[in-house]
Formats: C-alpha cells, sequence, structure tokens
C-alpha cells in the first residue's frame, strides 16, 4: 500500500489530493459565508436574511470576486482526481473539463437572456435547478473569473502531479 | 475481502459521481465562484416594504441616462455636420475635455450613414457640481440627416464618474448599447427613441464597483427642445425642462431642469402640450414571462422594460405610478402581474425619488 493513498487491489483512492481538495473547498465556504450576501441561493438555507448586513472585511472584499472561481476549479480537480488517482493525462482530462464547465457557465452570464430562455419551465421550483435562471440572468460576466478559473485548473493541474503516486504509472 | 473490495469500490464510485453532482451543485448555488463585482448567481435584492422608497429611487433615477445621452448625440450629429466636420475637442466639460474622433466610412467628407465617431471624456465636468466624468461613446449610425440632426445611431458607452459626496469619492458607471432614433422636423423640438439593438442588450449601473441595477430590454421615448444655452458657449446645448418618458409603453412625465443647483425632477404637467398626467413605471424582473409591452417607434417588442440586476427570484416586484403634481404611488406586489393584493403603499414624489440617487 501506497504511503498516503488509501489502495485495496484495484483500489486506489489519493488521499493527500482528496484532502487538499476539501480544504479547498471548505475555504470556499468560508469566504462565501463572510463575503457574500446572506441572499445568495445556497447562503439563503444557512443565514438569516439581511441583505443590509453583510460587511466583509476589506481583504475579504478585495479577494472575495474572483477567488471562489480558482477555488472551485482547483478544489473540485484535486476532489475528483484524488477519487480517480489516474495519470497525467487523466489529471489534465480532469483539470480542463472543470474549467471547461466553470467557463461555460461564465460565458452564460455573458449572453444571460439568450441562455435563461433555454431553461426549461420545468426547473421552477426544483431544489438547485431553479436558480439556473436566476444564475444567469442576475449573475455578471467577469473576465476576472475566467482567468481565476484557469489559473485554478492550472494550479491543480500542479498539485495532482506533484502528488500523484506511482500506482498506475 | 472480496466483498470489502467490492464496498469500497462502490463508495468510491458514489463518491466520483457525488463529486461531480456537487461540482454542478455549487457552481449553480453560489455562482459557482462570483461574478468579480458583480457576484454571480446572487439572487440579491428583493423588493419588500423596508426598501421599496430606495429601490423604487434606484429605477427612477435609471432614466436620467437617457436625456444625457440624447444630448450628447445632438452635439455629436451637430459638429460634425458643421462645414468642414467639427472633431476634437466640443468644449461639452466646464473642466476636462470631451473629444470627438470621427471615421468618415465613405470618405466623403461628410456625416453619413456607415460613419462611426467615438468621443471621449477625460476629468470632464459637465455641470459644475464637481464630479469627474471619464470614459467613451461610441456611435454607429445607421442613418443620419444633418440639416435637421436626426437619424438612427447606435450608441454603445462605458462611463465612469467620480465625485466627492459627503467627503466620500463614490464611483459610478454606467456601460451599455442602445439604439438611438432622433426625429425632428424642425431642428430643434426632438422625439428620441431608445431601445436595445438586441434582446440582450443591458444598460447597467455600477456604484463603487458594484453592480446596483441593470436597464434592459427597454422602449423608452423623450421629447425634448435644444436651444443654445449660453451665448458665449454657441456649441453647448440643453434640454428643455420638459418630457414624456414612455417606458414600456407606459407612459411618465419628466420635467429635466438644468443648471447646478437644479437637479433633474420628474413631474407631471409640466409640458405645454397636452400630454398624460399620470402613468406607470415598473420595475420587473428579467424572467421573460410578462407579455410583451407595446413596442413603438419601429423598435422591437421586449419582454420586459427594466431591472434591477439582482431581483430576487420571489418575484416581486414594484410599480411606481405618477398621480399628479409630482407625486408618486409606490405599491408592491408579490407577483410579476401586478395582481392585488398590494402588500404595502408608499406616497412620495418624484423629487423625493431623484435624491436618492444623484447621479
Amino acid at each position: 500500500m501506497e504511503s498516503n493513498g488509501l489502495k485495496m487491489g484495484e483500489i486506489h483512492i489519493n488521499k493527500p489530493q482528496v484532502l487538499i481538495g476539501c480544504v479547498a473547498l471548505l475555504a470556499g465556504l468560508l469566504l462565501y459565508l463572510i463575503d457574500r450576501p446572506p441572499d445568495t441561493y445556497f447562503l439563503s438555507f444557512v443565514k438569516a436574511l439581511d441583505t443590509s448586513s453583510y460587511g466583509a472585511p476589506p481583504f475579504f472584499r478585495a479577494i472575495g470576486g474572483p477567488l471562489p472561481s480558482f477555488l472551485h476549479v482547483f478544489a473540485f480537480s484535486l476532489l475528483l482526481g484524488g477519487l480517480l488517482a489516474c495519470r497525467k493525462t487523466g489529471y489534465l482530462i480532469i483539470c480542463s473539463a472543470w474549467l471547461f464547465t466553470n467557463v461555460l457557465f461564465e460565458l452564460g452570464q455573458r449572453h444571460s437572456i439568450s441562455v435563461s430562455q433555454l431553461m426549461p419551465e420545468w426547473f421552477e421550483g426544483v431544489f438547485i435547478l431553479e436558480n439556473m435562471r436566476g444564475y444567469f440572468l442576475n449573475g455578471t460576466f467577469d473576465f476576472f473569473d475566467l482567468l481565476a478559473s484557469s489559473a485554478g485548473a492550472v494550479a491543480a493541474y500542479f498539485i495532482l502531479i506533484m502528488t500523484k503516486q506511482g500506482r498506475r504509472e | 475481502m472480496k466483498m470489502v473490495k467490492g464496498i469500497v469500490r462502490v463508495v468510491r464510485y458514489l463518491g466520483i459521481v457525488a463529486c461531480c453532482v456537487l461540482g454542478f451543485v455549487t457552481i449553480v448555488a453560489t455562482g459557482g465562484g462570483g461574478g468579480g463585482d458583480g457576484a454571480g448567481g446572487v439572487p440579491g435584492l428583493t423588493f419588500n416594504q423596508a426598501n421599496m422608497v430606495d429601490s423604487a429611487g434606484l429605477g427612477a433615477g435609471m432614466t436620467e441616462i437617457f436625456p444625457g445621452i440624447s444630448e450628447v448625440t445632438i452635439a455629436v450629429v451637430g459638429s460634425l455636420a458643421e462645414e468642414p466636420p467639427r472633431t476634437g475637442d466640443l468644449d461639452l466639460c466646464l473642466t476636462g475635455t470631451s473629444v470627438l474622433a470621427w471615421v468618415d466610412g465613405d470618405e466623403n467628407n461628410t456625416l453619413t450613414a456607415g460613419d462611426t465617431a467615438i468621443l471621449t471624456f477625460t476629468d470632464c465636468d459637465l455641470d459644475g457640481q464637481g464630479g469627474q466624468l471619464d470614459g467613451t461613446a461610441n456611435f454607429s449610425f445607421t442613418s443620419i440627416d444633418d440639416v435637421n440632426l436626426s437619424g438612427v445611431a447606435m450608441v454603445t458607452f462605458d462611463l465612469q464618474s467620480q465625485e466627492l459626496v459627503d467627503g466620500i469619492l463614490e464611483r459610478e458607471n454606467f456601460s451599455g448599447r442602445l439604439r438611438l432614433e432622433l426625429i425632428t422636423q424642425d431642428g430643434t423640438n426632438y422625439t428620441a427613441l431608445f431601445g436595445g439593438a438586441d434582446r440582450d442588450d443591458v444598460i447597467t449601473f455600477s456604484m463603487n464597483g458594484q453592480e446596483v441595477a441593470k436597464f434592459g430590454c427597454f422602449d423608452v421615448e423623450q421629447t425634448f427642445s435644444i436651444d443654445p444655452l449660453d451665448p458665449v458657449a454657441p456649441d453647448a446645448y440643453t434640454l428643455a425642462p420638459r418630457g414624456i418618458a414612455n417606458v414600456g409603453g407606459q407612459i411618465m412625465q419628466i420635467g429635466s431642469y438644468w443648471g447646478p443647483d437644479q437637479p433633474l425632477d420628474f413631474q407631471p404637467g409640466f409640458s405645454p402640450e397636452p400630454v398624460p398626467v399620470s402613468g406607470t413605471l415598473t420595475y420587473l424582473s428579467f424572467d421573460g414571462r410578462n407579455s410583451a409591452p407595446a413596442s413603438f417607434g419601429g423598435l422591437s417588442a421586449c419582454s420586459a422594460v427594466g431591472s434591477f440586476g439582482d431581483v430576487g427570484t420571489d418575484n416581486s416586484s414594484l410599480l411606481l405610478t405618477a398621480t399628479g403634481g409630482g407625486a408618486v404611488r409606490l405599491e408592491l406586489y408579490n407577483n410579476l402581474d401586478l395582481i392585488p393584493p398590494v402588500l404595502a403603499t408608499v406616497e412620495t414624489t418624484w423629487q423625493a425619488l431623484m435624491r436618492i440617487v444623484m447621479w
């Protein structure tokens, strides 16, 4: 068995990668709890609605814009990479896939009305999916989010390579 | 051992699936990383009794951009219609510069359809109130009458202003694209028809880097006169103190006072023409579920008349009704179709609303 990995025959999970992914995910969650207004869709379930009182420290306000984009791609690339524990090519595909997904959603905010019209009516009232239309209509396309997502993918790829365990090589 | 291996394998596969699902969910539920200043995916403001007056003020204030664009467009057309066309600083600013550059598309040295122009503001104080305007307005002329200074232009603008308010520097940004049709019979009295060039065109307003409102999918009609403001500066124009705004097929009046101590005011009954003395201005969300308001002036119908960028997902809406004498009634609904019951009513004035947001 690898020193840091969980291995049972064909089953292999890269624990350090999963752990780093979880930490990044937690950081993203904390950032939202501290920095974002409480009426953000998922925060509306965990924070009392008070749109006037979300006042994050200046540091969080400064980084609170594009950082979640970075963390999202970074965290989920590491999580999936850790669970799949694949080769370099696999890691590249994973990071690229998350980057592609984030870029796609961000571009959807650039063409918000057209994209929102693609949302089927039955999304309304369905948990999470009901926010899809609002995501595109109320969100704002931000070039820095694209940059941050790209940086997240690159960073995740390097971390995945650095923490790769040699079983499948 | 084989069974344990199987369980671990199942757990691993479930983890992979859960990871993918969670990744998708976090994008949609949180904005997947926000939208920079726009905080992507944030439902944000929901109209309620506590914020309805401020929201109405913000919404009413959005219409102030239209007279300004008319004025600047006429100044641009007027300058380019001169013989020879005048470019360079148009002297629209009391301090700072407003520099016009012109691309004569057909190289006939006359302003004609197909030409484009860029007006660049640098540290421009338009009204002597100390605010500084920077940014550009791009004009693409699709038809032009250089005698009466009328025509159709696509106007793309990105303007930033900054002003000290009570010792605090406030930065504001207007950006967007619209189609402007200027109609006049005599070169003095104008009708301006504003509309989005397509359904995606939205004018956004940000304050201190935070997007606070959008004005989109709109048809606005404004009537006004131009007169030389000051014989010392004959190239300057002003808006006559009257106007009608047609927002989404609903009529409201704008009385536009010009001058350092005369802020824009909304006031019915000011115009000498027989015009409606009341009307409605509705702010609905951009969900496309509203019936298309009547279009006019050949502009395409839109599904909504204007929106705050972060209207909540609870379908709350706010109706502004001019009730005469400068008064306005605000009504809060829990639906987009303005179906009673009215959850809250506030009687106020346009002037009071406009004081909420002064830009």
